[in-house]
């Protein structure tokens, strides 16, 4: 059975492979190298030196600072995910509607080429413009409102993470949601129309329906990137002054296991991070698919 | 047929695309060795005239004096050493040079046949330092590098260096020794278990510690301000700043090191271990003094002094709004002049420079500096490398160019290796003299006073007299390093020099490597009291979160590295 099928299909398999290796080399054998989270790690000796067991586990949770890192993310990572969808759901729709192909496409292209940009470069740009003397505070002070610290201020700055990361990324989502939505059978809006329903029930009824797939697909991908929550942006965009709600696990853990070269506690944070993640995974796998009646595989 | 070329044509192009992500990044990249002798200078670029040595081989009178030190003698055998380093962007190098080719680098081939390559080059200390341990932990050393004592530890631990205590006994010039007998502690520091390990690239001498007030002196003399000798004259003076020219008073940046440079003036000691008033070691940071520095500054930043954006500003930002003319008053280093000094005096006039003023007190006691251990790094050489005393041989190249050579080879050579632009910055194995600085004001200063110039005996001091009168002359602002340090009316290190002439600070208790809690998580304690301080600063917490913030730091691991620090320091 097996064999027939191998002889159809070979040369898919061979296009596999490459990606595969890839896989087994960056991925898989690192692996091995989780045991630094379990031991004292002196580079010089690398994964020679001393076993230590829990004990960076240990001495990392009993750090407040650390703990808060976990809401944090948490927090910002959610509502990057929220809006993740919402955004490019909305802007999927919209551009669906424009009959102008040329037009469409331009948009298509301006909103999806911020994707394309480094965050050291869009920090740069943004610290200028939210700055308490910048552009956007210059315009709220006209309107008659106080100048909002959008990056010193700790009860601001996840949201200035989440909008501005939204901004950024949404072009990807949008231009999936729209190859979705072009697949879309034509036919049910006819049959929708003879029916008599307009364009906002054709959409809730037929369009969202329809993408249902797409959306989970890409929840569920994204659901196992939550604990990752943007440490480029945040990284170049934070300060003292707002680790209390900005500061994610990524960011301390950079702090600690890179500037001050504490690999171990690094190591052990990693290691938290991926079980978690798989964890989170494994949920949504099984929720999306009781719930929804939805399977990704 | 159209579209079986057209793909064709894709498939070939399209790895090449891959391709342009590859080539020189700002690393730079190793060289190949350069002839000996006529060619040697300009590199690939072809010729260039490099001043003092011309396009000859480097030729100095010491290398071939009858009564040189052995250790002049060149290896008969080519000798490659690698290292990795750090590229200042502030070198300014002749035309056609670079940090891999340079005077010192062909002096090192040509005097000793050694062939110096960067592995990499970084632009700041802190990426440096990042991609440093990603070499130690996958086991990329160079020959021979600087590290940190926390690196110094972790390599001596690893077994991955060379014990150098003989090499050092035969190889280092008397100048060498006579440098290192001069900070004895610091020598030791890189020593374990009886041997060397690290050459401790010691200092320019204490007299470069101290800190400062500064202030912009046209705007003082604009509004006829007295020197400030109370914290509230200071005060006034922002204010009065602030008032004229609408600008902020005093410049902060999110990590308050600059702050945290006049907190002695409430006698706290932040970032410092001290002596507590029961005769342990405590850390200067908790203690109460820093509470009322903190309400002080709360207060100031309630009247709109402290710049609003602190928090988020950085040392560049701080930088810009003195360039800018945004901020009349800084608190700094001894080294003002030289950044961003020369920039503040390019763009707002030779008018525009800040003098420093020693840091008034607000409390009415008496103001002691904070000192630190000077030694922050040592040269170790990896057993990679087989010929160790390449290393002894550079490092008293320098030693001799700096302090021996005047008189002995020609003013021009000797300031070809040793002019500040270059000195600082490209030759990174060296030990440096610890009288350095001290001698180098009495002498400079003297000179500029009175005009006899009898008394400047080496190439630093001649630099940094030229420069001065340079910039008392013309103004020119490249020079205003030399000139603020030394040579100018108000000197930081005249200020320094009475600092350390009287006692007037006060030493830190780590005195040498620090101990393992500390270099485990002493930065992320740091972190703490940070962002604890900076809410204070703000407003956002009331002066009393100070107790809050001191007993989450004693919490997160502040008690285990104070009773470490008690065990390796106390008496």
């Amino acid at each position: 059975m097996i064999g027939k099928k191998l002889k159809r299909q070979w040369q898919l398999h061979v296009l596999l492979i490459p990606g595969i290796i890839i896989l087994l080399i960056f991925s898989y054998y690192p692996l091995y190298g989780l045991v630094i989270a379990f031991q004292k790690y002196n580079p010089g000796l690398g994964f020679n030196s001393p076993w230590v067991g829990l004990d960076n586990f240990r001495y990392i949770f009993s750090q407040p600072n650390f703990l808060r890192t976990i809401g944090n993310t948490f927090y910002i990572a959610i509502f990057k995910m929220i809006l993740g969808i919402i955004v490019p759901v909305t802007f999927a729709l919209l551009l669906n509607e424009i009959k102008n192909d040329l037009t469409k496409r331009v948009f298509q292209t301006l909103i999806y080429i911020p994707n394309f940009l480094s965050w050291v470069i869009v920090a740069g740009v943004l610290m200028d413009l939210l700055a308490t003397d910048g552009i956007v505070n210059r315009f709220l002070n006209v309107l008659g409102m106080n100048a909002i610290s959008f990056l010193g201020s700790p009860s601001v700055f996840p949201w200035t993470m989440i909008i501005s990361d939204t901004w950024k990324g949404f072009g990807f989502g949008t231009v999936v949601y729209l190859a979705a939505l072009a697949g879309i059978d034509p036919g049910l809006y006819e049959a929708a129309q003879v029916d008599g329903a307009k364009r906002f029930k054709q959409t809730i009824y037929i369009t969202i329906p329809m993408l249902m797939p797409t959306i989970i697909l890409m929840s569920v991908l994204s659901l196992g990137n939550i604990l990752n929550a943007g440490f480029d942006q945040i990284f170049n965009l934070y300060s003292p002054i707002v680790y209390e709600s900005g500061d994610i696990i990524d960011t301390y853990v950079y702090r600690l296991g890179v500037e001050q070269a504490q690999y171990s506690v690094g190591a052990a944070v990693g290691m938290f991070k991926s079980v978690v993640s798989c964890v989170m995974l494994s949920m949504s796998y099984i929720l999306a698919d009781k719930v929804a009646g939805y399977r990704v595989f | 047929m159209k579209k079986k070329l057209l793909s064709l044509f894709l498939c070939i192009t399209l790895p090449f695309m891959f391709l342009t992500g590859c080539g020189n990044s700002s690393d730079e990249n190793a060289i190949a060795p350069e002839n000996t002798g006529a060619e040697a200078a300009g590199g690939s670029e072809g010729s260039s005239a490099v001043s003092g040595t011309a396009a000859n081989a480097t030729v100095l009178n010491g290398a071939t004096a009858e009564d040189r030190e052995s250790w002049w003698d060149s290896f008969e055998e080519p000798v490659t050493i690698t290292t990795v380093g750090y590229e200042a962007s502030s070198a300014v190098y002749p035309a056609g040079d670079g940090l891999t080719n340079n005077i010192w680098i062909r002096a090192y081939k040509d005097l000793f046949n050694i062939t110096l390559t960067y592995n990499w080059a970084s632009t700041d200390e802190e990426t440096k330092e990042t991609k440093l341990n990603l070499d130690i932990s996958g086991g990329n050393l160079p020959d021979v590098f600087n590290v940190k004592p926390y690196q110094l530890q972790q390599l001596i631990e690893a077994d991955l260096i060379w014990d150098l205590t003989e090499i050092y006994d035969t190889y280092a010039s008397e100048r060498t020794k006579i440098n290192m007998e001069a900070d004895q502690e610091s020598f030791e520091s890189g020593m374990s278990d009886g041997k060397l390990y690290g050459l401790a690239n010691l200092h320019w001498g204490i007299i470069e510690q101290p800190d400062y007030i500064w202030i912009r002196n046209d705007w003082k003399e604009a509004l006829a301000l007295e020197d400030p000798d109370t914290m509230d004259d200071l005060v006034n003076i922002m204010l009065a700043f602030m008032e004229a020219y609408g600008t902020y008073g005093l410049s902060a940046e999110k990590n308050l090191d600059y702050l945290n440079l006049i907190a002695i003036a409430w006698q706290a000691y932040p970032d410092m271990w001290i002596t507590g008033d029961d005769g342990s070691i405590v850390y200067g940071s908790v203690q109460d003094e820093m509470k009322d520095a903190l309400a002080a500054w709360a207060d100031w930043y309630q009247q709109g002094i402290i710049n609003p954006n602190f928090s988020t500003a950085t040392f560049e930002d701080m930088s810009t709004d003195a360039i800018t003319g945004k901020v009349g008053v800084m608190p700094f280093y001894q080294w003002w002049g030289y950044s961003p000094g020369v920039d503040v005096v390019s763009n707002q006039g030779v008018d525009a420079i800040f003098y420093p003023y020693m840091i008034p007190s607000a409390t009415g006691g008496q103001v002691y500096q904070s000192i630190f251990f000077a030694n922050q790094t040592y040269t170790v050489v990896s057993k990679t490398c087989e010929n160790p005393e390449a290393v002894l041989k550079m490092i008293n190249l320098y030693g001799y160019l700096v302090d021996d050579a005047m008189g002995i080879e020609d003013d021009e050579i000797i300031t070809s290796f040793t002019n500040p632009e270059i000195v600082h910055v490209v030759p990174q194995l060296r030990v440096l003299n610890p009288n350095c600085d001290y001698d180098q004001f009495i002498q400079v200063s003297n000179a500029v006073a009175t005009g006899d110039t009898s008394g400047l005996i080496n190439s630093g001091m001649w630099g940094k007299y030229e420069s001065s009168m340079e910039f008392i002359n013309n103004g020119t602002p490249a020079v205003l390093g030399d000139y603020s340090q030394q040579g100018s009316i108000k000197p930081a290190y005249g200020l320094a020099a009475d600092i350390l002439d009287n006692e007037l600070y006060i030493k830190s208790r780590l005195w040498g490597g620090s101990p393992e809690a500390l270099l485990s998580y002493g930065s992320t304690l740091d972190d703490i009291l940070t962002e604890g301080y900076t809410k204070i600063i703000m407003g956002l917490k009331d002066i009393d979160y100070f107790d809050t913030v001191v007993s989450e730091w004693y919490a997160a691991g502040g008690e285990k590295v104070t009773q470490e620090m008690n065990e390796m320091y106390g008496e």
